[in-house]
């Protein structure tokens, strides 16, 4: 499902070379539900935004679904995102001018199909993430939490073959990253869907599968032996 | 790898959402500039149209009718007046001729010596009804009567007051129906004239003239079969051309020129002078309206960045993220256009209640909407481009650099 080799991230500024990945290689199967893990800085959202097509790496190959993403053009990227991945982000990340049940449907209607099945979907989906009465709400009326499970049913209505989430729960609060979490769990034991999370809260753990351990901009290979749920990542 | 994404629609769908859930008073402000960008562009237009118009009809009204036939070249006049115009009212098209002789003059208000060297114009009353639209401005007195001797009609201008101050022209200070006046002709006769009406055509080289029947010209000049011009009324002006031609089909041997040829050369400078005014103030107002979408695009696109991030990081192409914007701002043009056009024919309707006078007139503002529709593909062109530049730079941008805000 997803295959890293030898990911390198530099970031430049002005002269100073600042090395964000210094060559992980991991591999994730399909149906997983793996936690990145990782004090601040460690590098951990860096590698989900390669996995996740947002940045592209300095270096090393990057395989998602058997496709070389690393050969892809930017149209292609964009093109493989809407197709084929589903996004939550630490700020939800909605569209402001939309409704909750548009900002679920944009991604379906962006694929080309029927407004009026894009919104089906949507309302399917927003359902099963318990916000089937706030469908024609805009989105500051609704609390953190309720727009979280927004941006999860809008990262799900295309049916993405991964789920990448960049630390949902930052700003939530313990009730609310729960069900954030379990709705996560949901999806994954139910639908078979593959989830990649960065997280750094501790308690967060019990919900992955597997851990990666990132420190320094590589994989921490104590921690991921010790806590790592037996996930072996590949070398 | 297909591409069968949902294109345009998806750009219209993200821009009807934005207008109708973004921020009003920002649309609104740039829907009211671009609506004064419109005024601006086509305001003076507007006036200079309202003048070429008025001196078009006031050419045709009083001066030259439709069409003008003068004496050929070395000839001081046209001889066989009257077989001449026997002729013309005979050519189809043809609604009016009058055959007309000037002759320089000096004329003498006698109460207080005033003097003022004209050309006093003769015809015959009824002909002249027929091109010219004199007995129709009648101030004080009546119109001239065929056969009328002794008796001459002045324009209000050169009757003048007794007040100089209320003079707008050169005048004999204060003439009045009833009145006499001398006029001493170039072959020395002097002969006085009781004044038996006075006209207002509002035109200031109109109404500083004067008039006499055929036959009083002809008792002192004995001028005869002749005339110093004959002008030609047709059905319309813009058929002018067509009825020189037809005329000149008829074997005239005259030298025959349409009102605008005859025209050109008086107000035909400060015309393109006032052109070139309109096209500088037209480029600027296109200058102003970019750099205004320009700022407010930029503006807000660059409070929407985060936005546009997200939209590229959830799969929606920069392409239709550029569009959503690009539609937009047409919609922000079409409204300012829409406005812009009521606002000038709310201009127009107000200067026609509360007119400007003009030395030929009171002026009627014409909405040229050749020269709106120039306008408008203009605007929308500078203001597309203008929208599209911010617009592309910062879909351009990095998805987490734009992510970030």
């Amino acid at each position: 499902m997803i295959e890293v080799t030898d990911l390198k991230k530099i970031y430049r500024m002005g002269s100073v070379e600042v090395a964000a990945l210094k060559g992980v290689s991991i591999r994730i199967g399909r149906g997983e539900f793996v936690g990145i893990m990782g004090p601040s800085g460690s590098g951990k959202s860096t590698l989900l935004h390669q996995l996740g097509l947002l940045d592209t790496p300095s270096s090393g190959t990057i395989r998602l679904d058997g496709t070389d993403v690393s050969r892809l053009t930017d149209a292609e990227r964009t093109r493989f995102r809407l197709m084929h991945l589903g996004y939550v982000f630490q700020d939800y990340a909605l569209v402001s001018e939309l409704t909750v049940k548009e900002n679920v449907a944009i991604p379906a209607i962006m694929q080309g199909r029927p407004a009026a099945d894009c919104y089906t979907d949507a309302a399917r989906v927003l359902e099963n993430v318990g916000l089937k009465k706030r469908l024609d709400h805009l989105v500051h009326e609704l609390s953190g939490g309720e727009q979280q499970r927004v941006s999860i049913a809008r990262a799900l209505v295309n049916r993405p073959a991964i789920l990448f989430a960049d630390e949902p729960c930052a700003n939530l609060d313990t009730e609310n990253s729960r069900t954030v979490l379990e709705l996560f769990r949901s999806v994954n034991r139910d639908l078979g869907q593959t989830v990649v999370m960065v997280s750094h809260e501790p308690w967060h753990m019990e919900y992955f599968e597997r851990i990666i351990f990132i420190r320094d901009g590589m994989l921490d290979e104590d921690r991921i032996a010790e806590e790592g749920k037996g996930g072996v990542p590949l070398a | 790898m297909a591409n069968n994404d949902g294109g345009f629609g998806v750009s219209l769908y993200l821009a009807v959402r934005a207008i109708r859930r973004g921020n009003r008073s920002t649309l609104l402000l740039t829907i009211l500039i671009i609506a004064l960008v419109v005024v601006l562009m086509n305001f003076l237009g507007m006036i200079i149209s309202g003048v070429v118009t008025l001196y078009n009809d006031q050419m045709i009204d009083y001066q030259y009718g439709h069409v003008t036939l003068e004496p050929r070249d070395r000839q001081a006049v046209i001889t066989g007046a009257a077989g001449l115009v026997k002729r013309l009212k005979q050519i189809p098209g043809v609604t009016g001729v009058t055959a007309r002789t000037s002759t320089g003059v000096t004329i003498t208000n006698p109460r207080n010596g005033k003097f003022q060297s004209k050309a006093l114009t003769a015809f015959d009353p009824g002909d002249e009804e027929s091109v010219t639209k004199f007995h129709l401005v009648i101030t004080d007195g009546d119109y001239l009567s065929k056969g009328d001797t002794g008796q001459i009609l002045i324009g209000t201008l050169l009757a003048g007051n007794e007040d100089e101050s209320q003079d707008k022209l050169p005048s004999l200070g204060g003439v009045k129906v009833g009145d006499r006046v001398e006029v001493a002709y170039s072959n020395g006769v002097v002969k006085t004239y009781r004044v038996k009406g006075t006209y207002e055509s509002l035109g200031a080289l109109i109404d500083s003239s004067a008039f006499i029947t055929s036959e009083e010209m002809d008792s002192v000049m004995h001028s005869g079969d002749t005339a110093t011009e004959v002008l030609v009324r047709g059905s319309s002006a813009t058929s002018a051309m067509e009825l020189k031609y037809t005329i000149l089909g008829y074997g005239v041997d005259e030298k025959v020129k349409t009102w605008s040829e005859k025209g050109r050369g008086i107000l035909g400078d400060a015309i393109s002078s006032l052109n070139l005014v309109k096209n500088i103030m037209t480029f600027v107002a296109l200058i102003v309206a970019s750099v205004v979408v320009f700022i407010v695009t930029y503006i807000n696109i660059i409070n929407r960045k985060k936005q546009i991030g997200i939209l590229k990081a959830i799969g929606i192409r920069k392409e239709i993220i550029v569009g959503s914007y690009l539609l937009q701002v047409l919609f922000q043009c079409a409204c300012g256009i829409a406005c812009g056009i009521l606002m000038l024919n709310g201009i127009s309707l107000l200067l026609t209640t509360y007119k400007i006078r003009f030395p030929m007139g009171d002026l009627t503002p014409m909405i040229e909407y050749g020269a709106v529709g120039t306008s408008i593909v203009l605007l929308c062109l500078v203001s597309v481009l203008s929208a599209y530049v911010p617009a592309r730079q910062v879909t351009n941008e990095e998805i987490l650099d734009a992510m970030r805000g």
